[in-house]
């Protein structure tokens, strides 16, 4: 029960003034609540949650296409369980009522749940006649397995199998928090399961730019505990550079068969994070012949492929806004910047519950406003 | 969606519905498959990206694809 041993001891690193130190994993922020380790820091460091939530930074845009897919009789439309349920607000409704693709599956649409990318692939195979979107979405972590769905889907020449992509980086998003200097962070923990993935070379590049501790952690409390006390160290002394405290999974060259995979699939792009804006190379989008199979950007072009063409007959636009017309009420955007806490936002735990969630943070199990709900939130 | 439990590889296998084996290597790969066990709960995972992953490893799984090998403790 080393779990146990954790929660019970304290937190004995060094003593630093005044350090902020941001998790930017979503995962990470759940087991930080859960077992409390944000209240048995070092004196004076405090912890600013990241975000690293998939669900809640895929862009507004991207979910309008897929209630627009989801409305067309020919289309399944598959993704992961939170995306069914993120709330997406009706374009020019006068209540300002939203939408969301669980409830698009409740009036009739064919709406799939799955868990991985290859179950699309399989849909696509029994149902030659329908025309099967995978919405995906995800950090470094998800991509590869889209990756390889792209790589599949070619080899077996499924043109019924549309992408509808979402990926994220994780290294830029760090980068654009640390250059925007909004929330000043003294020192990061990486997410280690992308940095598997990753390996190490980006993320050392991003602490020697920005002259900041970076130290990889793991999920379970121990490993955060270890990486949080690697933190404090690093910062008492003043250095930066990178500190691997998850080297059971992490090696410093990550997955080079993943990496491979992500670079023959995609090509990084600048994409506007929901509720951080612009982020300089901060997405992956299809490149090359693998373009064919992007949803958004066949339909856009107009393309003569043959595979798109059954979607285009069935008339489904993607007209979508540029706009989020945010709740006036939430503050999902400042919780993803790390600028506030959930338990700051006038509609925490009131109006916004995981039950019926305005933002996103409240809908992902990797949320901050989930994970404050589910822990720190008392009647 | 970042987060994984570690399973062991019980069986390896080709995907249900690859095409017939070629002789490229990479191809092989790609089509590459485990049946994992997770406390109890099997699942097919993907290999395409552990080509060196062998039966009772192991392994982190993301979105149904194996993405590292877990060092023994």
């Amino acid at each position: 029960m080393t779990d146990s041993a954790a929660s019970t001891r304290s937190l004995d690193g060094p003593t630093v003034s005044r350090a902020a130190v941001m998790e930017v994993c979503g995962g990470q922020t759940h087991t930080i609540l859960r077992w409390g380790l944000d209240q048995r820091l070092p004196a004076g460091m405090a912890l600013i949650h990241g975000p690293g939530c998939p669900v809640c930074v895929t862009p507004l845009p991207i979910l309008e296409a897929a209630i627009a897919l989801a409305r067309c009789p020919e289309v399944i439309l598959c993704s992961y369980g939170d995306m069914l349920r993120v709330p997406v607000p009706l374009q020019g409704d006068p209540q300002q009522r939203s939408i969301d693709l669980l409830s698009l599956r409740a009036a009739g649409a064919d709406v799939r749940l799955i868990t991985q990318p290859m179950q699309a692939l399989r849909l696509a195979l029994e149902h030659r006649q329908r025309q099967v979107v995978l919405l995906a979405v995800g950090f470094e972590t998800t991509a590869p397995a889209t990756a390889l769905v792209a790589m599949q889907r070619q080899a077996l020449e499924l043109s019924n199998l549309h992408l509808l992509v979402a990926h994220v980086r994780v290294v830029p998003a760090m980068a654009s928090l640390l250059a925007r200097g909004e929330s000043r962070l003294d020192a990061l923990l990486a997410p280690g399961h992308v940095c598997s993935v990753i390996g190490l070379t980006e993320v050392e590049q991003l602490a020697q730019r920005y002259a900041r501790p970076v130290v990889v952690a793991g999920f379970t409390p121990t490993s955060l505990e270890q990486a949080l006390h690697l933190s404090s160290r690093m910062l008492e002394r003043g250095d930066h550079g990178v500190r691997n405290a998850y080297r059971e999974v992490v090696h410093p060259n990550g997955n080079p068969r993943a990496q491979a995979l992500l670079a023959e699939v995609f090509e990084p792009i600048d994409l506007a994070w929901r509720g951080l804006g612009l982020i300089a190379g901060g997405g992956l989008a299809l490149k090359g012949a693998y373009a064919e199979a992007d949803v958004r950007r066949s339909l856009d072009r107009g393309a003569t492929a043959s595979a798109v063409a059954p979607l285009r007959r069935l008339g489904c636009a993607l007209e979508t806004s540029t706009e989020a017309p945010a709740d006036s009420l939430c503050r999902a955007t400042e919780v993803l910047q790390g600028r506030c806490l959930p338990s700051d936002c006038p509609a925490f735990a009131g109006r916004c519950r995981p039950e019926h969630p305005l933002g996103a943070p409240m809908v992902s199990e990797e949320g901050a406003c989930a994970a404050w709900m589910q822990y720190r939130h008392t009647r | 969606m970042c987060l994984a439990t570690p399973g062991r590889i019980v069986a390896i296998s080709r995907a249900e519905g690859a095409p017939e084996a070629g002789s490229d290597l990479r191809d092989h790969d790609l089509w590459r498959c485990a049946l994992v066990d997770f406390g109890g709960v099997r699942q097919q995972v993907s290999l395409a990206c552990l080509p060196e992953a062998r039966l009772g490893d192991q392994v982190l799984v993301h979105v149904g694809l194996a993405l590292c090998l877990v060092a023994a403790p």
